[in-house]
C-alpha cells in the first residue's frame, strides 16, 4: 500500500518537474514563509490521515490497550499455530496436567494455575473470554463443480492485533456482505458504465431533436433529494415481483412470450444446466417455461443494481471530456467508413480512460457506500451489503471496539486501494472534466 | 412525409437536388435514431427510478400509506407537518401560476401588436389544450382506465381551434399552426394505435397478421412523427397560450383543490366548535325560576375558586373551572374575589339561559360580569362545571361557537379581488373619457364608489369572520383535556375519541384566519411596494413625505400581520415540532459546516498551489482520501473515536487541556453553554436557549463533516486556481501589488465560479446527507442529530408511515429548490465568468 503511494508520487513529481518552466529553479529554496507553509500543511496532512491511522492501531489493539488509552498495540501482530480440533475442548486443566501448554499462552500460565474458574475452561473457552485476540480458522477446499475431489480441513489458532480482522471476517459474517458489495458493484459498474458511455457519447457528439431538453432533464435530477425517490421506488421494487408473477403470466400467452421461451429460453437453459450455472444470479426461472416466470427483486440484486443503472453524474463527466475529443478525429473515423459505434468503442473509449476510470471508481464507492435503500429493501443477508454490516455492527460489537475497527478497515480496504491505484487518472479526471464551464 | 416532400420538390426542381436532401435528410434522420438509441437504455432507467417517482411520490403523499388502508388523504399529511402554512404555500403557488401565465400572455401579445396580428383566437384552443395536459397527466398518474378519449378528444378540439385561429389571422398567419395541428395530430394517431389496435385486432380476430401490421403501422408513424417534434418552438402563439391555459387552469383547479382540502381539514373542527360552545344544549333541562337562585358568596378550596348558588333552598357548591384558576388567571381571580368580596351585583346565567343576579359591589361601573354554566341539569352543578364563559371568552358563548362556512369566505375574498380591480378599471377608463362625455365621466365615479363601499363591506365580512374562528379557536385552546372530553361526551352523547385534542381543533380552527391574515400582510407589502414607487412622481415634499409615511405604515401593517405565521408552526402538535427542529437542524447542520469547508479548502488549496513544488501530489491524494473512503467506514471511526466514555480520543485531547470528558454524540447541550461552564466556569443555564448553539452532538456531526469535505473542496479549488492565467499574477507583481492584494484582487474574483459550484453543492448536500449521520446518531433515542433527511427516513423505516414520510420529503425538497434559487439569485452577481 505504502510502497504504491511513494511510486505514484514519485512518477508525478517526475513529470511536473519535466513541465516546469526551465528558467525556473525546481526544488526547494529555504525561505521562511515557505517552511511555515510546509510546516502548516504537513499538520493539516496528519490531521487528515490521523483517524485512518488511528483507526488501524485500534483495530490491532487488546481490549485492555483501549481502555487504558494507548495509542499504539502492545501485542504482537500475528502468530498462527496449526491445531487440532480435539485439542479446543480440551479444559485448561488437562493442558497444565499434561505440560504442553499451547505456547502462546506460556506468558500467562500463572494466572491460569492460580484460577479455579480458568483452569475449567476449554482452551477455545477461554480463548475467546480472555479476548487475546483469537480466532479459529480452518481452512476448506471444496471444489462444488468437480464432485468435491478433496477437502482439506485443518484448524489454526491466530493470535495477535490480525486475529481481529480474522474474526470479524469469519464470525461477524463480513465475509458475506463484503462478496455480496463486490457482485452488486460489478453489476451496477458495468451496467452503469455501458449505459453511461452510450448517453454521453449521444449527448456530445451526435445530433438529435430534444437532446438539449433531455440533458436538462437529466441534470435536473441532481437536485432531487434521495428521500423523495425512496419511497415510490421502494414500491415500484415491491411490485414488480407482483408484475411478474401476476400479470406477466396471464398475458405471455397474449404477447407471444410463451412461444418465445419455448424456442429460446428452453435450450439455454438445458446448457446451463448441463455445465451446472442454471441459477446464476436467481435467473433460473427466467430460462424455462415450466411455470410462470418468478422474479424478485426485493431481497435480491436486482432491487440493489437495477435502480442505479444510469447515473446522471456519470454521463455529465464523461460528456464534458467527449465535448473535449477534437472533432477532425471523428472526420477521419467518418472518411475511414466508420460509423457512430465503431468510433466511440475503437477512438474514443480508449483516449478518456481516465473520465472513465473517475466515474468508475465514483459509481464504486456509490455502490460501497449505499446504506439507505439497502436498509430498505434486503430483509435477509442473502444480498445484504457490506455497508448495511458495517452499520448494523455498530450496535452489535458495544465494547468490542478493536472488532468494529477491524470491521473498519475491511470495510476501507477495497476502496482505498482502487483509489491509490488509479488516483493519477482519477485527479486528472476530476480536473479536466469536473469543473470546466 | 408525403406533404413535406412535395413542398422540397416545389423549390427544387431538379431531381439530382432533391435526392440530395432526401439523403441528407435520411442521413439526419438516422443519426438522430442511433442519438435515441444510445440515450434510450440511461433514460428509461433515469425516468423510471429517477423522475417518475417524483411524480408517484407526490402521489404517495397524498395517501395515507399505511399498507392496510392505502386510501387517499389529501393534504393532511401536509398539514401534520407544516399546519396552515401548507395552505398559504399552495395560495401563494396559485399567485405564481397566474402571474406566470399573465407574463407568457403579455409576451405573446406584445408580439402580436408588432406584427399586427391578433392573439385573441388563440386564447380558447390554449385554454383547452391546458385542460387536455391536465386530464392526461391525471390520468397518467392515478391510473383510472377508460378516459383516455377525453383528452384526446380535448387536444383534437385544441388542434382544430389552433387551426382556425391560424386562419384568421390578418397575414395568413405564422403558419405554425398547421405543422404543429399535424405533428399532435400524429401523437394522436400514436396513441390511438397504442390503446385501440390491440382492441381491433382482437375484435377482428385477425392474428399475427394483425399484430406484425400494427407494429409496422406504428413504428412508420413513429418514424414520420420523431424529427417533427423536434421542429415545435415555443415562444410562437401556440406555446405561449398552451402555456397561459395550462398555468391558468393549473392555478384554479390548485386553488379549488386547496379551499376543498381546507373546508374539509377545518369541517371537524367547525362543527364540534358550535356543538360544544353552543348553550341550545342545555333548554329545557333545568327549570329555574327567577327568584329562587341566589348567589351566596365566594370561598377558596385548596387553590379552586368556589361559588355557592342557592336552588330551590338548596345551597350548591361549584368550582369555576378549577384547572384554569389553578394556573395563570390570577387577575380574573382577583376581579371576581373583589367582586364578591364587596357584594357588588352578579349576574349568573344559568343552564337554561335565565340570568340570576347577585348583590355585589366594587366592579367598574357598566360592566357586567356572566358566569354562565354549561351543565348537564342542577345536579352536574355540584359534580362538576365544565367549563365557564370566563374560562372560553364570553364573546365565544355568546356566538354559540358559530363560525361562518369558507365557501362563503372564498366568495367574499373573490368579490373583493373583483370589486378592487373593477374600480382599477373604472379608475383608468375614466382618466382616459375625462372631459368628452362628462356624464359617463360621472356614472363611473358613483360606480366606483358603490363599488368600493360594497368591496369595504365584504372585507368587513371576511375580517369578522376570521374573527370568529379565532375567537372559536381561543375558546378551544382554553379548554383542558379533561374539559373537552367532558363538553363532547355531553354534546354529542359518544365519548370523545383520544386522538381528538383540543390543541389541533384550535389549529384547524385558525387555518382561515391564519391563511387571511398572511394574505392581507402580503397584499399590504404590495402596496406599500407600489406607493413606495408613486412617491417618485410627487411633487411636493410634504406629498412625498405623506406617501413615504403611507408605504412604511403599509409595510409595518403587512409584516406584522405576516409574522403570525412562525405562531402557525407552534400550534401544531408534536409532528410539527418535531419536523421543524428538525429542519433547524439541517440549517444548523448547513451553516456549521459550508462555510468553514470552503475557508479550509480554499486556504489549503492556496498553500498547496502557491508555495509547494514538492510533494503536492501526495498531498492532494492525503486531502482527498476522507472524501473517497466509504463514508460508513469512517463514521464509524468517529464513532468510536466521539464515545462517551473517558478513555475515548476525543475525550483525551479534551483532557490535555484539562477539559472534563464530554458526552459527545450523545449531548443535547448547545456548544456555547458548554463552553461557557468547561472553560470559562461559568453557570451554562446563564446563557439563553437561543444563544447556547447547536448540540454538541450535532457539532461533533459538523466536524466529521469538515474532515470529510475540506480536502475534496481543496483539491477542486486546486483546479480553479490551475485555470487562472499566471500572467495576471505576473503583472500584478510588476505592479508592486503584495501577496494579500494579489490574492484579493486577483485570486478570490477569478475563483468565484469554483466557489458559486462548491456552496451549491455543498449546501444542497449538507440537506441531503444521510448515511453518515445515521451512522453517527447510533440507535439511541436522542434525536440531537436527527436532520431532517434522518427523519424522513426513520419517519418510513422505523415508524412506517410511508405517506406522511412523501410529504415531509417533498417539503425538504421545497426548501432545497427555494434555496437553490435563492442562493442562484443573490450570487449571481458576485460571481465572475471569465
Amino acid at each position: 500500500m505504502a510502497s504504491t503511494t511513494q511510486a505514484g508520487t514519485r512518477t508525478v513529481v517526475a513529470v511536473e518537474t519535466v513541465a516546469a518552466p526551465p528558467f525556473r529553479r525546481p526544488g526547494l529554496r529555504l525561505n521562511p514563509f515557505r517552511v511555515l507553509v510546509y510546516v502548516i500543511l504537513t499538520l493539516g496532512a496528519i490531521l487528515f490521515v490521523m483517524p485512518f491511522l488511528w483507526m488501524v492501531t485500534t483495530s490491532l489493539q487488546k481490549q485492555g490497550d483501549i481502555v487504558r488509552g494507548r495509542l499504539l498495540p502492545s501485542q504482537q501482530f500475528i502468530s498462527i499455530t496449526p491445531i487440532e480440533e480435539a485439542d479446543l475442548h480440551r479444559t485448561m486443566q488437562d493442558f497444565l496436567d499434561s505440560g504442553h501448554l499451547p505456547p502462546y499462552l506460556r506468558d500467562v500460565r500463572a494466572q491460569i494455575e492460580d484460577s479455579q474458574l480458568k483452569r475449567s475452561l476449554t482452551l477455545d473457552e477461554y480463548l475467546r473470554t480472555q479476548r487475546i485476540g483469537y480466532a479459529s480458522f480452518s481452512l476448506d477446499i471444496d471444489l462444488p463443480l468437480l464432485n468435491r475431489l478433496f477437502t482439506v480441513h485443518q484448524h489454526y489458532v491466530i493470535v495477535g492485533g490480525a486475529a481481529h480482522y480474522v474474526e470479524a471476517w469469519n464470525e461477524s459474517n463480513f465475509s458475506k456482505y463484503f462478496f455480496n458489495s463486490v457482485k452488486v458493484a460489478i453489476l451496477t459498474i458495468v451496467g452503469q458504465t455501458i449505459t453511461s458511455i452510450l448517453a454521453a457519447y449521444a449527448f456530445a457528439r451526435i445530433e438529435f431533436p430534444g437532446s438539449n431538453l433531455l440533458f436538462s432533464v437529466f441534470l435536473a435530477t441532481i437536485f432531487i433529494p434521495t428521500m423523495v425517490v425512496l419511497i415510490p421506488n421502494r414500491n415500484m421494487v415491491n411490485n414488480i415481483d407482483k408484475f411478474f408473477s401476476e400479470e406477466f403470466p396471464a398475458r405471455q400467452d397474449e404477447w407471444g412470450i410463451t412461444e418465445a421461451r419455448r424456442a429460446i429460453a428452453d435450450p439455454i437453459h438445458d446448457a446451463l444446466e448441463a455445465v451446472g450455472l442454471d441459477d446464476v444470479l436467481g435467473l433460473g426461472s427466467l430460462f424455462t417455461v415450466s411455470g410462470p416466470i418468478r422474479w424478485r427483486w426485493m431481497d435480491s440484486w436486482p432491487a440493489l443494481v437495477v435502480p442505479f443503472l444510469a447515473s446522471t453524474f456519470s454521463i455529465f463527466l464523461l460528456r464534458q471530456f467527449f465535448l473535449q475529443i477534437p472533432e477532425d478525429l471523428w472526420d477521419a473515423a467518418r472518411i475511414d467508413g466508420a460509423g457512430h459505434l465503431r468510433f466511440l468503442w475503437m477512438v474514443v473509449v480508449p483516449i478518456s480512460r481516465a473520465a472513465i476510470v473517475t466515474t468508475i471508481i465514483f459509481t464504486f464507492i456509490g455502490t460501497w457506500n449505499a446504506l439507505e435503500w439497502p436498509l430498505l429493501v434486503t430483509f435477509s443477508d442473502k444480498w445484504r451489503p457490506i455497508s448495511y454490516g458495517l452499520y448494523a455492527f455498530t450496535t452489535e460489537a458495544g465494547a468490542n471496539v478493536n472488532l468494529l475497527m477491524a470491521g473498519s478497515v475491511i470495510t476501507l480496504i477495497p476502496v482505498l486501494l482502487l483509489y491509490l491505484v488509479a488516483q493519477r487518472q482519477f485527479t486528472e479526471g476530476i480536473a479536466t472534466t469536473g469543473l470546466k464551464g | 412525409m408525403a406533404a413535406l416532400s412535395l413542398r422540397s420538390r416545389k423549390t427544387s426542381p431538379t431531381t439530382t437536388e432533391h435526392d440530395l436532401i432526401a439523403g441528407k435528410r435520411r442521413r439526419k434522420i438516422r443519426e438522430a435514431l442511433t442519438g435515441y438509441l444510445f440515450v434510450l437504455p440511461a433514460t428509461i432507467v433515469t425516468f423510471l427510478f429517477g423522475l417518475w417517482p417524483v411524480v408517484a411520490g407526490f402521489y404517495e403523499s397524498l395517501k395515507s400509506g399505511s399498507p392496510i388502508t392505502n386510501k387517499y388523504v389529501g393534504l393532511a399529511n401536509y398539514t401534520r407537518s407544516l399546519g396552515s402554512l401548507v395552505y398559504i404555500i399552495l395560495f401563494a403557488l396559485c399567485a405564481i401560476f397566474v402571474l406566470l401565465a399573465y407574463r407568457s400572455w403579455r409576451s405573446a401579445f406584445a408580439h402580436s401588436q408588432q406584427v399586427g396580428g391578433n392573439l385573441w383566437p388563440y386564447v380558447i384552443p390554449g385554454l383547452l389544450m391546458g385542460a387536455a395536459l391536465i386530464a392526461l397527466s391525471f390520468i397518467l398518474v392515478t391510473g383510472i382506465e377508460g378516459y383516455a378519449w377525453f383528452p384526446l378528444l380535448l387536444i383534437v378540439a385544441a388542434l382544430g381551434g389552433y387551426y382556425l385561429a391560424d386562419q384568421l389571422q390578418p397575414g395568413g398567419g405564422e403558419g405554425i399552426a398547421r405543422r404543429v395541428a399535424l405533428t399532435w395530430g400524429g401523437l394522436a394517431g400514436l396513441a390511438l394505435l397504442w390503446w385501440g389496435g390491440p382492441a381491433v385486432i382482437r375484435r377482428l380476430g385477425l392474428g399475427g397478421v394483425g399484430w406484425l401490421a400494427l407494429i409496422v403501422l406504428f413504428a412508420a408513424l413513429l418514424y414520420w412523427l420523431v424529427p417533427r417534434l423536434g421542429r415545435i418552438r415555443t415562444g410562437s402563439y401556440v406555446g405561449a397560450t398552451a402555456l397561459m391555459g395550462l398555468l391558468t387552469l393549473l392555478a384554479i383547479l390548485l386553488a379549488l383543490y386547496t379551499i376543498d382540502q381546507m373546508e374539509q381539514s377545518t369541517a371537524q373542527a367547525r362543527h364540534l366548535a358550535t356543538v360544544i360552545f353552543n348553550q341550545r344544549v342545555l333548554e329545557g333541562v333545568v327549570d329555574v325560576p327567577d327568584d329562587s337562585v341566589r348567589l351566596r358568596g365566594l370561598a377558596f378550596e385548596s387553590g379552586a375558586v368556589m361559588v355557592e348558588v342557592k336552588i330551590k333552598g338548596k345551597t350548591i357548591q361549584a368550582p369555576l373551572a378549577p384547572e384554569v384558576y389553578n394556573e395563570l388567571s390570577l387577575d380574573k381571580i382577583a376581579r371576581l374575589e373583589a367582586a364578591f368580596a364587596s357584594n357588588q351585583k352578579v349576574q349568573v346565567i344559568l343552564p337554561d339561559g335565565t340570568l340570576a343576579e347577585g348583590q355585589l359591589t366594587g366592579i367598574p361601573q357598566g360592566e357586567k360580569l356572566f358566569v354562565p354554566f354549561l351543565t348537564e341539569g342542577a345536579r352536574a352543578v355540584r359534580q362538576v362545571d365544565i367549563y365557564s364563559a370566563l374560562d372560553v371568552g364570553e364573546a365565544v358563548v355568546r356566538n354559540g361557537g358559530q363560525t361562518e362556512p369558507l365557501y362563503k369566505q372564498v366568495y367574499a375574498a373573490v368579490g373583493v379581488l373583483v370589486g378592487l380591480a373593477a374600480v382599477l378599471a373604472m379608475t383608468a377608463v375614466r382618466r382616459q373619457v375625462d372631459d368628452e362625455r362628462p356624464r359617463l365621466y360621472r356614472w363611473l365615479h358613483w360606480g366606483r364608489v358603490l363599488v368600493g363601499i360594497c368591496v369595504f363591506f365584504m372585507f368587513i365580512y371576511l375580517v369578522g369572520a376570521a374573527q370568529l374562528n379565532q375567537q372559536a379557536a381561543a375558546g378551544m385552546g382554553a379548554l383542558s383535556q379533561e374539559q373537552f372530553a367532558l363538553a363532547y361526551e355531553y354534546a354529542t352523547g359518544t365519548p370523545a375519541p383520544a386522538i381528538l385534542r383540543p390543541e389541533i381543533l384550535k389549529a384547524q380552527l385558525l387555518y382561515w384566519p391564519q391563511v387571511f391574515s398572511v394574505a392581507v400582510g402580503a397584499a399590504l407589502i404590495g402596496a406599500a411596494y407600489l406607493v413606495w414607487q408613486g412617491a417618485q412622481r410627487r411633487e411636493t415634499p410634504l406629498g412625498f413625505g405623506a406617501t413615504i409615511l403611507l408605504a412604511v405604515l403599509l409595510m409595518v401593517g403587512g409584516w406584522m400581520l405576516i409574522s403570525e405565521l412562525p405562531r402557525t408552526l407552534e400550534l401544531g402538535g408534536r409532528e410539527t415540532q418535531e419536523a421543524m427542529d428538525a429542519l433547524w437542524r439541517t440549517a444548523m447542520y448547513s451553516m456549521g459546516t459550508v462555510p468553514v469547508q470552503l475557508v479550509l479548502g480554499l486556504f489549503l488549496a492556496y498553500l498547496l498551489f502557491s508555495e509547494v513544488k514538492l510533494g503536492k501530489s501526495l498531498y492532494r491524494v492525503i486531502y482527498f482520501m476522507p472524501y473517497i473512503a466509504p463514508s460508513v467506514a469512517t463514521s464509524t471511526v468517529f464513532l468510536v473515536i466521539f464515545r462517551m466514555d473517558a478513555s475515548s480520543l476525543a475525550n483525551r485531547a479534551l483532557g490535555l487541556f484539562g477539559i472534563g470528558p464530554l458526552t459527545w454524540l450523545k449531548e443535547p447541550q448547545g456548544i456555547f453553554r458548554i463552553f461557557y461552564e468547561q472553560v470559562l466556569g461559568g453557570n451554562p443555564l446563564s446563557i439563553p436557549d437561543s444563544l447556547a448553539g447547536p448540540s454538541l452532538a450535532l457539532t461533533s456531526v459538523i466536524l466529521y463533516n469538515i474532515w470529510v469535505f475540506s480536502g475534496y473542496n481543496a483539491v477542486v479549488f486546486l483546479a480553479g486556481l490551475g485555470a487562472i492565467p499566471r500572467e495576471l499574477y505576473e503583472a500584478a507583481e510588476v505592479d508592486g501589488a503584495g501577496r494579500w492584494s494579489r490574492f484579493r484582487n486577483i485570486t478570490l474574483p477569478l475563483l468565484s465560479p469554483t466557489t458559486f459550484f462548491l456552496s451549491m453543492l455543498s449546501v444542497i448536500g449538507t440537506f441531503k446527507a444521510f448515511s453518515h449521520i445515521y451512522v453517527l446518531r447510533g440507535q439511541a433515542t436522542g434525536k440531537e442529530v436527527d436532520t431532517m433527511s434522518v427523519h424522513i427516513f426513520q419517519t418510513l423505516y422505523a415508524a412506517n408511515d410511508p405517506g406522511y414520510a412523501a410529504a415531509l420529503a417533498f417539503s425538504l425538497f421545497g426548501v432545497i429548490l427555494v434555496l437553490t434559487l435563492v442562493q442562484n439569485r443573490l450570487t449571481r452577481e458576485q460571481v465572475f465568468y471569465g
